[in-house]
């Protein structure tokens, strides 16, 4: 027994408080999006561990990676959704949470055209002493109905108008604008560390659509399952680009011949990273030119709009002889040293 | 290739930021924070479970591994809520009762879980057999004249209540015991002592024990409450809180504290947190009764959700639920209802807190000569809090009678 453990025997035995058998909640948003319906399942750490067969009250956060294959199996074993009666396959998307907040956890599958009507069923906690109840709350987003069943039984819920919004062009422009703007500051600092290297439009423009042209390709082929990078890997040599670029531009100091292919094989990187931002509104079959289409659009857009930025910001002293040294230099310096220290955080942790 | 003065000021600069930022996250990464509080509290339970859960498996039969493991259940629910913990207490402490040889078992720590669960009928059975064992110390002791003393408390049995919190103190002088001697005489006309006795509590804690001045503190904090102080209690729960960090409970009572003094805002802040971290029905109820003040439509929500929890729990371990649920549908629901539960639970536990319950039940139900019989003699007994006055006025002026309570007294 711990130190701590062993104090608390001596205190906890003392305790006049009393406990009732409270239920155990499981909280079930369902959000649908066109063909895709996506249930996001909210519950203790305890809770979520039991039905693992782990007594521990408690998850690190730093091992959430490690549970998620074991959590991904016994919530698909255990939740089971059905549109109009007809079996929807479900998949693992995410986890988070823990230490003692919720654990949130995602699944995800394709809608048929035209349903109506979802039943979610949630037998996850079958085997607790028979003095635990377990209460499902099952709600759409969107939509104020609540139900509340017993773990085992069926929540019915209808779809409408309201609940069921298909994600258009638009929708997914929104999302990679958004991922660049505000969420993307290290796709910003990438962006102004090609913008710092020439104070000209041309080189910049070329620049911008070697990194487009291959984001484009890397993000189309994670999207539609052709490829697959782990964010362990993905995310530090994102950080990795930024410093490369931003020290280039301290280096050499003028467009070398290799920064487009530079350029170019940092897009592929990128590219990988914007794919999990869009993994979000990804549809579980066919009609990938749309999404793709639009998050690129809304990149892209992102992406002008820091360059448009900075154009403004450094108008009145981009043509000055000391633009470089007291300003493109010591702003690349900062870009490197902030991409350096991402990258190490990403690789140490 | 020529580097000028500013790039290679530049590089400096970079070196240096690089360098520092690397220096950083593997300093961060090397030596972490050390946070003592709750999470650390818990983490030492979880190892404790995990230890018992070890041996318990490697010896089925053992009934005191298992047992071992049924009090470890118990004590990381006590201190985390945790409502899986009691179930899976209550079903290793039926496994040892079924491995253990004659009259052996876990007698004692039935009793207290017995208690845990408010299933007062139950301990002295359990208690009993604690007391026909040769092989006791004086913590055993203190623990079964503890659980006496609580349930005489819960009966109403003032005198004898504090008699046995006395005699637990003294056969085991820690400041928990000394705490909870001092909680019983402050609200039975022992004030004066009960100060003394919780400077004791506090002169007796050690900072390497962080969880017992913490509760110390709460205790504190709870009897002021109780006493309407809400001041000190806002100010002592606030003080428990910073002893054991993270601690729910501590940060419940800082709630409870802000909503009787007003700061609505910062109530609901803190209910809303308690409740994504605690799913507790009671915080539901909480939540509900401070968006009501500022006229949130979302408390009815809350009031919908906290009546589901109830209605599982009430089917599940009714005894545990009353008190709560009681209160949820006196404040929010059906009155019959409130005062069936209410009467049950008099039935169990006939002491000042049902009894109060009871007579407020009744009086919502328009019973009021039951309400003032209750309440008269509610003032009679040694249970000295501000409730009490305020509901005997509430009474007597719904039965527009002259009678003038304890409250009104000059």
């Amino acid at each position: 027994m711990t130190h701590v453990a062993r104090l608390l025997v001596l205190l906890l035995a003392l305790f006049g408080a009393a406990y009732g058998h409270d239920p155990v909640l499981i909280d079930a948003e369902i959000t649908v999006d066109g063909t895709r319906v996506v249930v996001h399942l909210a519950m203790k750490p305890s809770a979520a561990l039991a039905g693992i067969g782990d007594h521990r009250s408690q998850v690190d956060p730093a091992e959430l990676d490690s549970l998620a294959p074991r959590l991904a199996a016994w919530l698909k074993a255990g939740a089971r959704l059905t549109a109009d009666g007809v079996a929807v396959p479900m998949e693992w998307m995410d986890l988070e949470g823990g230490s003692d907040t919720p654990l949130a956890m995602r699944l995800s599958g394709a809608l048929p055209e035209g349903a109506h009507r979802l039943a979610l069923t949630l037998s996850l906690l079958r085997d607790l002493p028979a003095t635990i109840s377990v209460i499902d709350t099952v709600h759409l987003a969107g939509s104020p109905a609540l139900a509340t069943v017993r773990d085992g039984e069926e929540a019915t819920l209808a779809l409408d108008a309201t609940t069921r919004s298909a994600p258009t062009l638009l929708t997914y422009a929104r999302l990679g604008f958004l991922h660049i703007l505000p969420e993307g500051l290290d796709h910003i600092l990438f962006v102004l560390g090609l913008f710092l290297l020439s104070p000209r439009l041309k080189p910049l423009l070329w620049q911008i659509t070697a990194f487009t042209a291959a984001h484009s390709l890397t993000l189309g082929l994670a999207i539609s399952g052709a490829i697959s990078a782990p964010p362990r890997i993905v995310e530090p040599l994102i950080a990795a680009s930024i410093a490369a670029v931003a020290i280039e531009n301290i280096v050499i100091g003028r467009l070398a011949p290799w920064r487009w292919a530079v350029v170019f094989g940092f897009g592929l990187v990128h590219g990988l990273g914007f794919a999990a931002g869009l993994a979000e509104l990804r549809p579980s079959s066919g009609g990938l030119a749309a999404p793709l289409i639009g998050f690129n659009l809304g990149v892209e857009g992102g992406q002008l709009t820091v360059v448009a930025c900075a154009a403004a910001v450094t108008a009145w002293c981009r043509s000055r002889d000391w633009y470089r040294p007291r300003v493109a230099v010591p702003a690349s310096a900062m870009i490197a040293a902030t991409g350096l220290f991402w990258a190490g955080q990403r690789v140490l942790g | 290739m020529r580097i000028g003065p500013w790039s290679l000021l530049g590089l400096v600069a970079l070196g240096t930021a690089g360098i520092g930022g690397a220096l950083l996250a593997l300093s961060s990464r090397s030596t972490p924070a050390h946070r003592p509080g709750y999470a650390e509290a818990v983490r030492g339970l979880d190892d404790w479970v995990d230890v018992n859960v070890g041996r318990s498996r490697r010896d089925p039969r053992s009934w005191l591994a298992l047992a071992n493991l049924g009090e470890a259940y118990r004590q990381r629910a006590l201190l985390t809520g945790d409502e899986l913990d009691l179930g899976r207490a209550e079903r290793s402490l039926e496994d040892a009762f079924i491995a253990a040889p004659g009259a052996a078992g876990p007698w004692l720590a039935r009793a207290k879980l017995s208690a845990t669960l408010h299933r007062w009928n139950e301990i002295e059975r359990d208690l009993a057999h604690v007391d026909a064992t040769t092989m006791v110390d004086d913590a055993d002791l203190a623990g079964a004249e503890g659980l006496r003393a609580e349930r005489a408390f819960q009966r109403g049995d003032y005198a004898r209540a504090i008699a046995g919190y006395r005699r637990a103190a003294e056969l085991d002088p820690g400041p928990a015991r000394l705490a909870t001697l001092a909680s019983g005489l402050a609200v039975t006309g022992g004030g004066t002592e009960a100060e003394i006795l919780f400077s004791r509590a506090e002169a007796a804690c050690t900072p390497a024990d962080p969880v017992t001045a913490a509760w110390v503190e709460l205790e504190r904090a709870n009897t002021a409450f109780e006493l309407e102080h809400f001041d000190e209690a806002l100010t002592r729960a606030t003080h428990a809180e910073q002893l054991l960090p993270g601690w729910w409970r501590a940060r419940g009572r800082i709630a409870d504290a802000r909503a009787a003094l007003g700061q609505h805002d910062a109530a609901i802040t803190d209910y809303r947190g308690l409740i994504a971290r605690t799913q507790r029905a009671e915080y539901m109820d909480a939540l509900a009764r401070e968006l009501r003040v500022a006229g949130d439509p979302e408390a009815d929500r809350w009031i919908a959700r906290a009546g589901t929890i109830y209605d599982a729990q009430l089917a599940t371990d009714p005894e545990a639920a009353w008190a709560h649920a009681f209160q949820h549908f006196l404040d929010f629901g059906d009155p019959q209802r409130a005062l069936d539960l209410a009467e049950r639970d008099h039935a169990l536990r006939p002491g000042g807190e049902t009894t109060l319950r009871l007579a407020l039940a009744d009086l919502r139900a328009s019973r009021l000569a039951d309400a003032r019989t209750l309440v008269d003699a509610l003032e009679a007994t040694p249970w000295d809090v501000p409730r009490v006055g305020r509901a005997a006025r509430l009474i007597h002026a719904a039965g527009g009678g002259n009678g003038i309570a304890r409250g009104d007294a000059p």
